[in-house]
Formats: structure tokens, C-alpha cells, sequence
């Protein structure tokens, strides 16, 4: 992607304007909180994850390439943060046995910040039952448009890996969602 | 559509909405994280910025853009380099700066673009022999649309030039044109009262490579940049192009779109006219306003 807007707001937000980091934020906050939903399947933990990754972009545009792609460095940064907590989270449920993953146990509750749709819900409950590799796969290949050869480096694992885990990962969404998306 | 596609498409677009005012509350986390660390750094010496602007290839492109926009409006104004410094919103870097680098430019050799704004149409570039890749000529017509410009819409009805919207950016819509097509669209657009020439730039870039150019418009206000990357995928002349416009503060991207070597593209821009500067003048330019900028590709082989 060229993202010509990008390079500018990169290259103005290095410059220490401000106005610039505010458009970073309306531009991609929307893409940071579907994927970190998709990844992370509870409201609080992946609007922490999205807020985290916007504080921790304010303090580094020092180190910042004006050369690099934003969103594809955005989506790593929310990726990985992810992968920590989801690990953490393996750790701390092989700890206490028996107890299942939380698939969206939060309601709409006022102070929320993400207002969550019925397709959003079922969408994520999908999402929650792939294994996880094959999970962030599809999710940032078809919602963060990286391509594979980036998320094959972004994972440090072969192309092919990557590519079997998206296909695999279709295959058993489609069944998950079959009566949906056929409508 | 097939479920595979649906399926794509709803994990693609699966709708969300945010809270405004938690959406206020992490930017102001966001705004205090930034205040924070600029306190904790000392300013950054503007000289090395632009260091570390000229170190990286990438980065020296996109400030061409900056250089090449603040050329052409200088042709355009006919002004000295102080007349355009508070013109736009897209150039927001000081007059000293410009200058530094427009004198780091002159230095460098113009490898991957070149830019020939509002001068007359030039032969198509012979390609240099040092180079073994295919060549990319892109001509770009950029026109400004005054009022309406019913006759123009009257004309592409005629002609059966449908623009879709493109995906993602309401405000950006696009049309491939046939031969025919393209230059009887010339011909009515040069004539058109409605519709004004603000520049004709061409691009000759390597295939695979990005080629940058940028105008200003008449009115001083508005800044249009183009950048553009070709790959020729076949040997029938079946070309992906990827465009990326910035428009004032608006960007629009069309990351793969194919098209076969003698067509054109036509996009259709629509933005917001701002000036900043005058914004209680009722001379200020209406609202809304309009750009259309037709792109023909040339191949030249290598060798």
C-alpha cells in the first residue's frame, strides 16, 4: 500500500504535531478495536490493548520510521501485546484446571467504549473457537489487510505456516458460521 | 455472491461503534502520553530532522511531494517562495525548512519520478539502457470542476462512463476508460468551461517502484498529491496499478486496481475547500469541490 496520507501524518507527527496524532487516532481506531475484539474476545482486555498501543505510539515517535507502513505497525504492535496476554492467560488457566476461556462475558455497559453489535458478538464467538495461531492469522490478513508474507515475519514462522493456518482457519469458521453467511 | 465471500466480507466488515466519550478519555490519555514524553525529550534539532529525512529513500520521496506541490504552486501564483508559506495545510513546515530542502534536492538525481507540471506534453521518455526493468510512463491530467459541471455529467451519461465509488472512501470514484473513451474525454474537458487544467504532470518510474507528484490549485488552497506504483502482470498488457491521493487533509488509497495497457483511469475527488485564513470572507470557495484526474499508462519494455 502506498498510503501517501500516512507518510505524511507519520512525517508531521514526528514533527510534534498534534493534530496529526489526533487524525492516527480517528483513522484507525475503529480497525485496532475490530481486531483486537477478534483476537482477544473480551471487551475490557481488548479495549486496554487498543489504548495501550495509541499511548505507547505517542511516546516513540522518536523511533518511528517515516519510511514504514503505519497500520501494518499499529496492527503488529496490537498483535503482540495480544499474544502476551493470551499466553499470560494459558498460563494462569493451566493453573486453575477446568475453568474455559471467556468468550465475551461483558455486556453493553454505559462506560464501554466499544458499542458492541449482535454480528460483532457472533462474529468474535467464531473467532473464539479456532486455535489461536490460526485465529490471528485470519483476522489480520482479512481485517488488517497485512499480507502474508508480513504476518509470516510479524510471527517469525514460514509463509507456508501462515497460509495453512488461514486456510485451515476458514475452513473451520465457514463451518462455525455456515447458516449465516449463506443468507 | 458465494459464502466464502460472504464470509470474507462480514469478517471484513463486521460493524463497530464507539463511545464518544470514552473515545474522548483515551485521546486524552493518548495527548497526555505524548506531553509527557515530549518533556521528557528535549526537542528534536530541526536539522536533524531533515537528516533523517534525506538518510531514507522513502522518506525523501515523500518530502518531494512537499517540494514539488510547493513548486508548482510558485509557477502557478507566479508569487515569491513567502506567498504560499500560509497557503495550504498540507505544506506545515517553515520556509526555512523548505528551503533546506529544496536545496538538498537539487543535489540528488531524479532516478524514479520526474515531474514535468504544466509544461506542454513531452514525447514519451525513452528509458534509460542502464536500466533492464519495464519502464512505467504515467501521464496525469489533473482538472479543477467549477459549480456544477452539468455538461460534464451530461457528457459521461452519453458516453456510458459509470464511477463507481471505491471502497472505503465515499468520496473517491473511479472509471476505467476504453482508447475511444479516453480521448474524447479529453478533448470535451480541455473544452469544457467547466472544468480548468491545473496540471499535467508525468511519472516515469521503474515497474514495481513509486512514483510521487503534487500540485497545487489556482486558488492557492488546494493541494493535490498522487502516488503511484505499477506491476505489469502479463504479457497481453494486463497492468495492477496502486493510487494513493492526499487531497488537503484527506487521503484516499485504491491499493490493486487492474486495468489493461491502453485504457486510462479517471478518478473523481470530491473534498472540502477550506481557508483557514478567511474563513468569514463570502468570497471563500464554495464548499464543496471537485477534481477529476484522468492517468494513462504507457509500457516501455526493457531495452
Amino acid at each position: 500500500m502506498l498510503m501517501i496520507e500516512d507518510k505524511l501524518l507519520i512525517w508531521r507527527f514526528k514533527s510534534g504535531d498534534k493534530a496529526a496524532l489526533a487524525r492516527i487516532y480517528e483513522k484507525y481506531k475503529i480497525d485496532l478495536l475490530r481486531i483486537a475484539t477478534g483476537l482477544v474476545n473480551e471487551m475490557s482486555v481488548a479495549e486496554d490493548i487498543v489504548h495501550d498501543v495509541f499511548v505507547t505510539f505517542a511516546q516513540s515517535s522518536e523511533k518511528l520510521k517515516l519510511g514504514g507502513n503505519l497500520k501494518g505497525y499499529l496492527i503488529t504492535c496490537l498483535a503482540n501485546r495480544a499474544r502476551n496476554i493470551k499466553r499470560a492467560q494459558q498460563r494462569q488457566q493451566a493453573i486453575s484446571l477446568g475453568e474455559t476461556e471467556h468468550v465475551i462475558p461483558d455486556s453493553n455497559m454505559p462506560e464501554r467504549w466499544i458499542i458492541y453489535g449482535e454480528e460483532l458478538y457472533r462474529l468474535n464467538n467464531a473467532m473464539s473457537q479456532l486455535p489461536y495461531p490460526q485465529r490471528e492469522v485470519v483476522i489480520m490478513h482479512l481485517q488488517g489487510g497485512m499480507k502474508f508474507k508480513v504476518i509470516a515475519e510479524s510471527q517469525n514462522v514460514s509463509i507456508n505456516t501462515v497460509q495453512s493456518r488461514y486456510r485451515y482457519g476458514l475452513d473451520k469458521l465457514r463451518s462455525l458460521l455456515n447458516g449465516e453467511v449463506e443468507k | 455472491m458465494r459464502p466464502a465471500e460472504n464470509m470474507k466480507k462480514l469478517i471484513k466488515n463486521v460493524p463497530i461503534k464507539t463511545n464518544a466519550e470514552r473515545d474522548k478519555k483515551v485521546f486524552d490519555d493518548v495527548l497526555n502520553a505524548l506531553e509527557k514524553s515530549e518533556k521528557d525529550h528535549s526537542a528534536v534539532p530541526q536539522s536533524r530532522i531533515w537528516r533523517t529525512i534525506m538518510r531514507n529513500r522513502i522518506t525523501k520521496l515523500t518530502a518531494a511531494v512537499f517540494f514539488i506541490a510547493a513548486f508548482v504552486g510558485v509557477y502557478q501564483l507566479g508569487g515569491p517562495l513567502e506567498a504560499f508559506a500560509h497557503t495550504t495545510r498540507v505544506v506545515r513546515t517553515t520556509l526555512a525548512d523548505l528551503r533546506e530542502f529544496a536545496s538538498n534536492l537539487r543535489e540528488r538525481k531524479p532516478d524514479r519520478y520526474i515531474d514535468e507540471s504544466n509544461l506542454p506534453p513531452a514525447e514519451p521518455a525513452r528509458p534509460n539502457p542502464d536500466i533492464q526493468y519495464t519502464i512505467i510512463s504515467a501521464r496525469v491530467q489533473e482538472f479543477s470542476a467549477v459549480g456544477g459541471h452539468y455538461d460534464l455529467l451530461d457528457f459521461l451519461e452519453t458516453e456510458g462512463i459509470e464511477l463507481d465509488p471505491a471502497a472505503g472512501y465515499p468520496d473517491m470514484s473511479y472509471a476505467r476508460l476504453d482508447p475511444d473513451k479516453t480521448e474524447r474525454f479529453i478533448d470535451f474537458a480541455l473544452a469544457d468551461d467547466d472544468l480548468k487544467l491545473r496540471s499535467s504532470p508525468r511519472l516515469i518510474l521503474q515497474e514495481g517502484h513509486e512514483g510521487t507528484v503534487g500540485s497545487f490549485g489556482a486558488e492557492d488552497q488546494d493541494a493535490v498529491a498522487l502516488a503511484l506504483a505499477a506491476t505489469v502482470l502479463d504479457d497481453d498488457g494486463l497492468i495492477e496499478l496502486s493510487f494513493s491521493f492526499l487531497r488537503g487533509q484527506s487521503g484516499f488509497e485504491m491499493p490493486s486496481l487492474e486495468i489493461k495497457a491502453d485504457e486510462a483511469v479517471l478518478f473523481r475527488l470530491v473534498g472540502t475547500a477550506e481557508n483557514e485564513d478567511n474563513s468569514n470572507d463570502e468570497d471563500a470557495p464554495d464548499s464543496d469541490s471537485v477534481i477529476f484526474v484522468l492517468i494513462r499508462i504507457e509500457v516501455i519494455p526493457p531495452g
